[in-house]
């Protein structure tokens, strides 16, 4: 990115896509349901589920690092949030050194907004990946293609090298 | 890349902007009428003498292990007191019951059954005998309002609410009572309490503005974290109700009459 116009890796298209890195990449957004769900009392145990994910998956192909990057991204903002609404939550009902006025009114809806279109979106980004398609949120969409598909990022990926067929018949 | 970033500038803002409509258009869509516990005890048949019986046994079991101070000093001032207080309130107005417990904390308490629990601490913290019957009106603005039995429907349930008048566990009760002395009112209920208190005071010629002084006192005494005062306080609004105070428009023929009582005699007397 150091010229004006910065340079990217051709998008990989549906017919390029095995059905193994579609079923990788719907698996980003998908996990994250079951952390959501696990992680609900506590949210921090859906973005440790995502690190691991993406650590795992990201070098398996570009267009599966893609999407676990940008389904870790997005997920960040939320976890804050509701990490936010959790202290806030218990300075009121448990420490009673806050009270539950507008502004933690207004948090709490603007958190269950937030965490609803995350999984709106989520849901619809991991149709669009089972379909081998790209899917580009709002900032970490195109965030993630930058980090992604630009042209500075090195990572040989597993399924450029061939290395996915490391299993061979018995000799 | 600069469209990323213009990307999470949208974002933000749309954060920020939800947020805000949230918080400032939320009396819109949730009015705060429906917010509160609506509590309608005409439908359950109780009576009275029922509801006082249940607020004075809780009363009683709250000072059971509570040094109650009886000192004919501060007993014949807080008669004096109350009998100013009570000029400004109508004929059937029940009988209020106040004890003073010998505490640290500066604090008092609305119990059911139109019974006040003052500590000894809030008659040392008080600068004049205006200041305390400030106080006073302010919680007998929690009494007017009944706003003790509201909170016990709202932590409980106004089942177990009917079912403790009419004769309750005493485990409940136990629970009532840690309730009642360790959460605070809600907002609305501490600024109608105020705004009782101060009308309260102004009708027996007592400036009103004695509030806001007392509350201004509290905050520059202990600015955070000491619960004991929150309570009084009812959390953060302190500001609010400290301007609430300052804003309130007297009568133009008000004339203020001070409480003749020897305050520092009184607290002396503790």
């Amino acid at each position: 990115m150091m010229n004006d116009e910065p340079s990217y890796y051709p998008l990989p298209q549906p017919d390029q896509i095995i059905e193994r890195e579609r079923e990788d990449a719907m698996g980003a957004y998908l996990m994250m349901f079951a952390a959501v769900a696990v992680a609900l009392p506590l949210p921090v145990i859906n973005l440790i589920a995502a690190i691991i994910y993406f650590y795992v998956n990201r070098t398996k192909s570009r267009f599966i690092h893609f999407h676990s990057l940008q389904s870790l991204l997005s997920q960040i903002p939320t976890t804050l949030l509701n990490w936010g609404l959790l202290y806030w939550t218990l300075r009121i009902w448990f420490f009673d050194s806050l009270e539950m006025d507008d502004y933690y009114l207004g948090y709490l809806l603007t958190t269950v907004v937030a965490n609803i279109s995350y999984l709106v979106f989520s849901i619809i980004a991991a149709v669009q990946a089972r379909k081998g398609r790209m899917y580009y949120f709002v900032f970490f969409g195109k965030l993630s293609y930058e980090m992604v598909f630009s042209t500075s990022n090195s990572i040989t990926y597993a399924v450029d090298s061939g290395i996915v067929h490391q299993n061979k018949p018995p000799q | 890349m600069a469209k990323v970033w213009r990307d999470l500038i949208i974002l933000i803002t749309a954060f920020a902007a939800v947020w805000i409509i949230f918080t400032f258009g939320i009396n819109e869509f949730f009015p705060p009428e429906s917010r509160e516990i609506d509590l309608d005890l005409s439908s359950y048949a109780l009576s009275e003498e029922e509801e006082l019986r249940f607020g004075n046994f809780i009363t009683e079991m709250y000072l059971q292990d509570k040094s109650i101070i009886h000192n004919e000093t501060v007993d014949s001032a807080l008669t004096f007191i109350y009998n100013r207080l009570t000029r400004g309130l109508s004929e059937d107005q029940s009988t209020v019951k106040f004890y003073v417990i010998d505490s640290e904390e500066i604090n008092a308490f609305t119990f059911p059954g139109n019974n006040i629990v003052i500590h000894s601490a809030l008659i040392e913290f008080s600068n004049s005998p205006e200041e305390f019957a400030a106080v006073i009106a302010h919680e007998l603005g929690h009494v007017h309002h009944r706003h003790v039995l509201s909170k016990i429907a709202a932590e409980f349930g106004t089942t177990i609410l009917i079912s403790l008048i009419t004769g309750g566990d005493v485990t409940v009760m136990h629970q009532v009572i840690g309730t009642l002395v360790s959460s605070a009112f809600s907002r609305t209920q501490e600024s109608e309490a105020d705004a009782f208190g101060m009308a309260l005071l102004e009708q027996v010629q007592i400036h009103p503005k004695a509030l806001g002084d007392f509350f201004e006192k509290l905050n520059d005494q202990e600015p955070s974290f000491d619960s004991s005062l929150q309570l009084l306080m009812g959390h953060p609004h302190n500001d609010e109700r400290i301007q609430a105070s300052a804003d309130y428009t007297l009568a133009t023929d008000f004339s203020s009459q001070p409480l003749h009582l020897d305050w520092e005699h009184i607290k002396a007397s503790l």
